[in-house]
């Protein structure tokens, strides 16, 4: 059973990712769909803000991602990069404002985490770290 | 089915999964009976900054703010600076409640005035103000979210099925996970709030082309006389100037007053009644739940004051004044004064659900925002009623059930009744939602302004041992007959009698709740001076002790005490008090246009905002600097939970038959005076 120290955090990083996930996948979702670049890109820096707010909570909680946390946001970054890719190989509809929305913001995403795991590990160790689990 | 209902349904859903998954994550870390009613005074000041804003603004101002503003323009906008005066109630109250709570094992308020008055009257009054509180004041925030729903989901759902099940999804996680489950969902609930509102309020200003397109706007109407209230006395269009200090009418229904009611006196005294939020019985309980007192500057300063004030003074005033502009006034349309046409024309003759239709607006180009805020905007009504539900559960249980009827009671009887008690309360609420609307309206009335005749009893218990029991109880009372006669309950009341009252709603424009406090206080001070002395007041003194303190200021801080009172009194005369009025014209006239407004905004809204600032300001000082809501000197050791005196066998029977012969005298006698002098007007 879960303490009550470990139900708040869990508490924290849902009610986080409700917020700023349901807003930004919203925002994402119009952008494409208006083909408005700004409103795409404000979608994206929301699920950035969100990632840092949990790197916050994590830092007061003094933990770090929980393996299911890794395994779901990894999943969730995969099926969005992927139904992106797909969408610009056969959606002819697909147009450049889409494109930009996209890739800058998977870019930032990536950025983010790298500066993230930099920041936390180091440089060494953070490839230490890919290296280590490569070879498992 | 549309795209934006299938979406409206997919969050409603999920939002339903969530509550209910904390509810059972709650349940497993409740055992005894304190971990089901206060989370066993464990509440995190996180949770507490983040659910105590939900359940301060809740429902009423996320579906209700924005809509009076439509109707009622910038005047009835002053009040959104409501968002400093109504944690100013927490300010004063909360961290001393928390104190006591933990230094004496409080559980409810009537624990906490019984024991600190040596009255078992005081408990039931307080019973009597939550249950009045929480029945009708429901059934209203259910009202409005079943509204909701059956205008976004475009009928599909019925509104009176909408309110049942979405009750029946509460009244499961409330039930079963108790306080705890309360607070976990409410900390999402108050994200939700504000998040929804700064959301429609930005797509507002979208939509208005900008800041400087919807001032040209608002100087166009303020030009005309485009408004329900029409002129004002100094010629200003009633949207944008507050019509006076104290227009001198019998009341709202016998006489209208001139330029629309939101003169600075009305302004003022519903200010209080929003004060009452923080001072009701159920916000007491938030004070004991809490696990320490870092939480509670953060909650008035920071989330209440700064964070819920900006989206108040800015976003509701966009959403609100910005209707006009978007096609829900025909006449504005009309005049060509409407930048777009963009909400229907069905917005502005049902204005209370002036959010639903924004909402439904949005989600004809983004249906994924449909579902979004509306969850957004349920989350708003049910951080209210789940906590006004859960504390009258416990309220119920603790005060009569075990104090009355089974003073033996151990946990296990406890939790079982406080949910049979939150059942209690939620069907009440719903079947005067259902079935006795104009009931729901005439008692949800009275709820805020009964909510402040606590400040008193509060005032007594946390700063004034010279306030007597005698005194604070006939206050009481008196204070709350006086707001049931400045309401519209009173009004029915004095007609079914046969007593035709010669004033109407609030008269001279003052609200029930400031009326019901002039009474109150008066015969508080006066009682009070003549019951003064005696063994009670070194009683009292006990209490007071230990709050000195606990709680008292450094020597240094206390000489800023009169500067801090006397900034606090001057922003109430500015802000919300009778100086409010100076701001109608203080930066430009309103029908002058944007070359003649100073701070290039309407002169009232400027003057809103200014004092917003300086409102943010001053909690600042009072909750900090004069350490209001700061942490306590040393250490608060928590005591073994309350335990009253056990009442006799004799002196229950002897109550129970003074109650029932009360109850029995009291209708006998209502239904003579219906009989002699009520008939007439049934013949009318």
């Amino acid at each position: 059973m879960l303490t009550i120290r470990q139900t708040e955090r869990r508490l924290a990083v849902i009610a986080n990712w409700g917020l700023f996930g349901g807003f930004g996948l919203g925002l994402i979702q119009s952008g494409i769909r208006s083909g408005t670049i700004a409103l795409g890109l404000l979608g994206f820096a929301l699920i950035l803000v969100g990632f840092i707010s949990q790197v916050i909570i994590n830092q007061v909680y003094g933990r770090g991602f929980t393996p299911g946390e890794v395994a779901l946001g990894f999943i969730g970054f995969g099926v969005a990069v992927l139904g992106f890719v797909a969408s610009w190989v056969f959606d002819p509809n697909f147009g450049t404002a889409e494109i930009v929305i996209g890739l800058s913001g998977f870019a930032a995403i990536i950025a983010a985490f790298l500066i993230y795991l930099v920041t936390k590990y180091g440089l060494k160790g953070s490839f230490s770290m890919f290296h280590h689990l490569g070879r498992h | 089915m549309s795209e934006s209902v299938v979406w409206l349904l997919a969050f409603v859903g999920a939002y339903w999964i969530y509550c209910v998954y904390w509810g059972a994550a709650s349940a497993k870390l409740v055992s005894t009976a304190n971990d089901y009613f206060l989370a066993d005074r464990g509440i995190s000041p996180w949770i507490f900054v983040l659910a105590a804003t939900a359940t301060s603004f809740s429902g009423w101002i996320f579906l209700g703010h924005p809509a009076f503003i439509y109707e009622d323009g910038f005047p009835f906008a002053e009040t959104s600076i409501a968002a400093v005066a109504i944690p100013l109630t927490g300010v004063l109250f909360l961290k001393r409640q928390w104190l006591l709570g933990k230094r004496f094992g409080y559980v409810t308020p009537g624990d906490m005035f019984a024991d600190y008055f040596g009255s078992e009257g005081m408990r039931r009054l307080t019973v009597l103000i939550a249950l009045i509180f929480s029945v009708p004041f429901l059934a209203m925030q259910l009202t409005a979210s079943g509204s909701l729903i059956a205008i976004l989901s475009e009928g599909t759902v019925d509104r009176h099925v909408a309110m049942w099940v979405m009750t029946a999804v509460l009244f499961l996680y409330v039930c079963v996970g108790g306080f705890r489950a309360v607070a976990y969902v409410g900390t999402f609930q108050g994200l939700l709030l504000a998040a929804g509102l700064a959301a429609i309020g930005l797509v507002a200003y979208g939509k208005l082309g900008g800041l400087a397109s919807f001032n040209d706007a608002l100087a166009k109407l303020g030009a005309t006389g485009i408004a329900p209230w029409g002129i004002t006395a100094a010629g200003y269009n009633s949207h944008f100037a507050i019509p006076g200090v104290v227009p001198f009418t019998a009341g709202l229904g016998v006489e209208t007053p001139a330029g629309g009611p939101w003169s600075a006196s009305m302004i003022l005294s519903y200010s209080f009644a929003l004060m009452g939020i923080q001072a009701a019985p159920a916000f007491t309980i938030w004070a004991f739940a809490c696990r320490s007192a870092k939480g509670f500057g953060i909650q008035q300063v920071w989330a209440s004051a700064a964070a819920i004030g900006i989206i108040l003074v800015f976003f509701a005033a966009l959403i609100g004044m910005g209707a006009h502009f978007l096609g829900a006034t025909p006449a504005v349309s009309d005049a060509g004064m409407a930048v777009a046409s963009w909400l229907p024309a069905e917005a502005g003759r049902d204005p209370a659900n002036l959010i639903a239709y924004y909402i439904a607006a949005i989600g004809r180009n983004d249906p994924w925002f449909t579902g979004l805020l509306a969850v957004c905007a349920l989350a708003a009504v049910q951080a209210m009623v789940a906590f006004y539900a859960s504390t009258a559960g416990t309220i119920l249980s603790r005060d009569v059930y075990k104090r009355y009827l089974n003073p033996e009671a151990g946990d296990r009887e406890l939790k079982l009744y406080g949910r049979v008690a939150v059942g209690l309360v939620l069907l009440a609420a719903l079947l005067t939602a259902s079935y006795l609307p104009a009931t729901e309206s005439e008692l949800g009335a009275l709820a805020l302004s009964f909510g402040f005749q606590l400040w008193p009893a509060l005032a007594a218990v946390c700063w004034f041992p010279w306030l007597t029991r005698q005194g604070v109880i006939v206050g009481l009372v008196f204070g709350l007959v006086a707001v049931v006669f400045t309401e519209p309950f009173g009004q029915s009341f004095s007609n079914f009698v046969g007593l035709h009252l010669p004033w109407g709603r609030w008269p001279w424009t003052i609200h029930s709740a400031a009326w019901g406090m002039f009474f109150n206080i008066v015969v508080c001070l006066i009682v009070s001076a003549l019951t003064r002395g005696g063994a009670e007041r070194a009683h009292r003194g006990r209490y007071h002790e230990f709050l000195a303190e606990k709680s008292g200021l450094s020597p240094e801080r206390r000489l800023l005490r009169p500067a801090a009172w006397a900034l606090a009194l001057g922003w109430f005369f500015f802000a919300i008090g009778p100086g409010a009025v100076w701001g109608n014209d203080l930066f430009g006239k309103p029908n002058a246009g944007p070359a003649d407004w100073g701070l290039s905004l309407p002169s009232i809204w400027a003057w809103q905002i200014l004092w917003w600032a300086l409102g943010v300001l001053m909690i600042w000082l009072l909750a900090y600097k004069m350490g209001l809501s700061t942490a306590p000197l040393g250490s608060v050791e928590f005591h073994a939970e309350h335990k009253p005196a056990p009442l006799s066998r004799e002196a229950l029977a002897s109550d129970w038959r003074n109650w029932f012969w009360g109850v029995v005298i009291g209708l006998a006698a209502l239904t003579v005076a219906h009989w002699v002098f009520g008939q007439g007007r049934g013949g009318m």
